[in-house]
């Protein structure tokens, strides 16, 4: 059965925004899916949703420090205090490098915000490391996981 | 072609977060959905971190000197005017080093399309302040602060007579790739400007900064009102920054004009021999 789904992003270099369209691509061969930057959602779109997908790169954020997510996606977080997503399915996934000391630390925010909010994860987070310098693997990488993703879902 | 002919063997020297990566990705998307293709387009770079992009697109390319890069194009379209011809451009290659060039292409308009990356940097170098660097920002270079009040180039370029200004914030990558097709389409000469955050090296106009300042035009602008373009182009500050085209005119362009291109490219005429041994022998 088609499930409605919104993937909430935020991106700033570009690479988490290519990533989250492969997953709609392929999440949209079976179900109904929405692509929304996180500093144009509200904590009420989610409730319009059986299934919500968070992604975010990861940087670092004054008065918080490394790996966090991205301004905007900080700020819908908080908009969402309070919330309960009970009976809702959700996943994370997100861009990084490797080689700063914590690789991907915003999919660890966004995992735990989930889990506050009650939300069923429904597989293993994508954390992709250096999206930009190897195209191919990476690209290939983000639709193993998305069809993994559309597997489980349907 | 498929996304994948676009590649090069060349690995990414950006740093990671860079607005380069962003440019890039709607550079080959506008490619793929425009049909650029090593028959019909050559690009063109300057010196600083943007022109690395020519060794990340399978088109093909040319690295000119610093600042040089608008030349070095213009003379591709003249040898074969019916090239899809870009320059991509730092905010110090073309302002700086390379500001004659810029102004005397506006004026010309000249069927080019030129592409600023604007990290109002030098980000190559190591972060010395550009000519677009804000009044107040502490560089390597200014570290009391820059005294100096920045260029803005598409003023600059109106002035000068550029008949194609646009300006987009390099993380919205459809928006790009859009502006990016239509600076190409238009007859003349494009200036689009590329809001490029350097994550490294200039804190101030960071990606936040322009995902919060800027503004898309309404449907209600209208784009070939030159005062009107003049009045956009004086904005910048907090949630004042006007992004889209500002400004969109016909004019005839610079090869338009030649008699000697209208039937074919130069690059398609064959040299025509002719005896010079009577003046040879006239002057030797």
């Amino acid at each position: 059965m088609s499930k409605k789904i919104i993937i909430i992003y935020a991106s700033n270099s570009g690479s988490t925004f290519l990533v989250g369209e492969i997953i709609a691509h392929i999440l949209g061969r079976k179900h109904q899916v929405v692509m929304q930057k996180a500093a144009d959602t509200s904590p009420d779109d989610l409730l319009k949703y059986d299934i919500f997908i968070l992604g975010s790169p990861s940087w670092s954020t004054p008065g918080l420090g490394e790996g966090f997510p991205q301004e905007t996606m900080l700020a819908f977080i908080k908009s969402c205090a309070g919330l309960d997503l009970s009976g809702k399915q959700c996943v994370a996934f997100g861009c990084g490098d490797s080689s700063y000391t914590l690789f991907c630390g915003a999919v660890n925010q966004l995992e735990k915000f989930m889990a506050d909010l009650k939300g069923t994860r429904l597989i293993n987070s994508l954390r992709v490391d250096g999206y930009f310098f190897d195209l191919p693997k990476n690209i290939a990488l983000v639709k193993k996981w998305a069809q993994a993703l559309l597997a489980h879902i349907s | 072609m498929t996304w994948q002919d676009y590649l090069t063997p060349n690995k990414c020297n950006w740093c990671s977060g860079c607005g380069n990566f962003s440019i890039w990705s709607a550079f080959e998307r506008a490619a793929l959905k425009a049909g650029w293709n090593n028959s019909n387009t050559a690009l063109v770079a300057g010196i600083g971190c943007h022109g690395h992009i020519v060794n990340f697109i399978g088109l093909t390319t040319f690295e000119g000197l610093h600042g040089r890069p608008i030349p070095v194009a213009s003379g591709l379209k003249m040898a074969n005017h019916k090239l899809n011809v870009f320059v991509f451009t730092g905010d110090g290659d073309c302002l700086a080093e390379g500001g004659n060039h810029f102004i005397h292409a506006a004026r010309r308009n000249q069927n080019i399309t030129v592409i600023i990356h604007d990290n109002a940097i030098y980000g190559l170098t190591a972060g010395q302040a550009s000519p677009r660097s804000p009044k107040g920002l502490k560089t390597k270079s200014t570290p009391d602060g820059n005294i100096e009040e920045p260029i803005h180039p598409l003023r600059l370029a109106l002035a000068a007579g550029a008949t194609f200004l646009a300006r987009v914030y390099a993380g919205n990558i459809d928006e790009c790739t859009d502006i990016l097709i239509k600076a190409n389409k238009h007859d003349g000469l494009a200036v689009v400007q590329i809001l490029q955050p350097c994550v490294t090296f200039n804190k101030e106009y960071s990606h936040i900064f322009y995902q919060e300042n800027t503004y898309a035009l309404g449907d209600d602008y209208d784009a070939t009102d030159k005062v009107a373009a003049f009045v956009k182009t004086m904005e910048w500050g907090a949630k004042q920054i006007p992004v889209g085209i500002l400004y969109q005119v016909q004019e005839p362009s610079y090869e338009s004009q030649i008699p000697q291109l209208q039937k074919r490219a130069l690059v398609a005429t064959a040299a025509q021999k002719q005896n010079i041994s009577k003046v040879l022998k006239k002057y030797l």
